[in-house]
């Protein structure tokens, strides 16, 4: 599913236009991206949990010239499936 | 910081960022993440916009053990939950980290590390070296490799075989002394000046020679009187044998095996291979085709000087390599 169709769905059910609905989703991410960007992680009961983690530097070799590379320390945005999420998929 | 933001918050911050009701905030989150989680039930990967993308990646079965009861069990095949962030978000998370660059470090190894690779690269190319040689001068098959044994001077054979030869002439006979040292003296002169041939004559005129003597010594007097005057004889002959044998060429030998080559022949006694030429030079009459020498065959090894062969002298390396080069060509 898409970006535009999730949109659609979301708007139809919620009985609201998609302006609204896309105004919404945009200030979601924003919220997401401002709150993890400050190394908090966001709990969405039944969902999940969206988490930075920061990842240490380390020396990986470059598999096709062989080089050795020093890869920098990085933090990356982390979602983990709740256990309710989890179950339902296993159930489908 | 660190800070786990709930349910409730979020609604918050997103009910504030809209301008809108908290309740229209929170329908709307709930809604999302149902129609997500929807989504995903069936199977299908779910895209936003500027936040990324969830997909599902089948996990296959595994076996795995019961943390509690220690047994084990296993884990089915089953469905995991993917979350990939677009560009824009994992940059934006990323942002105090952001300066960071990935550095080679190949140009940092210590030199020792160096060193030893560059000290093992010798080695190997010596090994390929060798190997070449051994390919350059192809053996048939041989089944003896005990002719490893280092260079043989030809004489000691002879002259042990001259001293057999000569006991045997004067284990008898101690009274014609005189006739039995003119025998042994001449036998290596003999055995020097016509070789095999002139040896083998003298070798069998010293046993008739003796023969005769014993025979009609045995005649004269009794066998008594041999044991003591042998004993006081022997190695006074023995002695000028040993003394004339060692004089004539020393002529320096060595037998070409499954491993050892003319090549190394060549670098043992002149320090590089190239000169394995002139080995064959001196050996001309007996070998043929370089490739193809039989193992077991005894080559005299030449003296140095006589081919100015000086492994220090770039021009008598070069000459020597076109000495293999006309060598070979005559093979071909």
């Amino acid at each position: 599913m898409d970006n535009k169709t999730l949109i659609d769905e979301i708007a139809k059910s919620m009985g609201r236009s998609k302006k609204d609905v896309t105004m919404l989703t945009d200030a979601l991410v924003s919220v997401i991206k401002e709150r993890c960007g400050g190394m908090d992680s966001i709990a969405i009961p039944g969902f999940g949990t969206f988490e930075p983690k920061k990842k240490l530097e380390r020396v990986t070799v470059h598999p096709s010239t062989g080089k050795k590379l020093l890869i920098p320390p990085k933090i990356s945005l982390t979602f983990k499936a709740s256990a309710l999420l989890k179950s339902k998929l296993r159930d489908a | 910081m660190n800070s786990k933001i709930t349910f409730p918050e979020l609604i918050d911050a997103v009910a504030t960022a809209t301008n809108t009701s908290k309740r229209v905030s929170e329908t709307f989150l709930k809604e999302m993440f149902a129609q997500i989680s929807e989504s995903l039930k069936k199977g299908e990967s779910v895209k936003i916009k500027r936040l990324g993308t969830f997909k599902l990646t089948s996990v296959d079965a595994r076996k795995s053990v019961n943390v509690n009861s220690g047994e084990e069990i296993e884990i089915p095949a089953h469905k995991r939950i993917v979350f990939t962030p677009e560009k824009g978000m994992a940059d934006a998370i990323n942002m105090p980290f952001a300066s960071f660059e990935t550095i080679e470090l190949s140009d940092e190894l210590p030199e020792e590390e160096l060193k030893q690779i560059s000290e093992s690269d010798d080695e190997s190319e010596e090994i390929i070296a060798e190997s070449l040689i051994a390919e350059e001068i192809a053996e048939p098959i041989a089944k003896d490799e005990e002719h490893e044994e280092a260079p043989v001077i030809v004489e000691p054979k002879q002259q042990e075989i001259e001293e057999i030869a000569h006991e045997e002439v004067s284990e008898p006979e101690p009274v014609i002394e005189l006739e039995d040292e003119v025998a042994a003296i001449d036998e290596p002169i003999v055995a020097n000046n016509s070789f095999k041939k002139g040896f083998l004559w003298g070798f069998v005129s010293a046993i008739a020679i003796s023969f005769i003597i014993v025979s009609a010594f045995a005649f004269v007097n009794g066998l008594s009187s041999n044991n003591i005057s042998q004993d006081a004889i022997t190695p006074d002959t023995v002695m000028t044998v040993k003394a004339i044998a060692p004089k004539p060429t020393k002529v320096l030998t060595d037998t070409v095996t499954k491993k050892m080559f003319l090549t190394t022949m060549a670098r043992k006694y002149y320090g590089d291979y190239n000169y394995w030429v002139y080995i064959y030079e001196e050996n001309k009459a007996i070998l043929k085709n370089p490739n193809m020498i039989e193992p077991g065959t005894i080559v005299v090894i030449p003296d140095a000087k006589k081919y100015g062969i000086d492994k220090n002298n770039p021009e008598s390396l070069s000459k020597a390599k076109s000495k293999s080069y006309i060598i070979f060509k005559q093979f071909e």
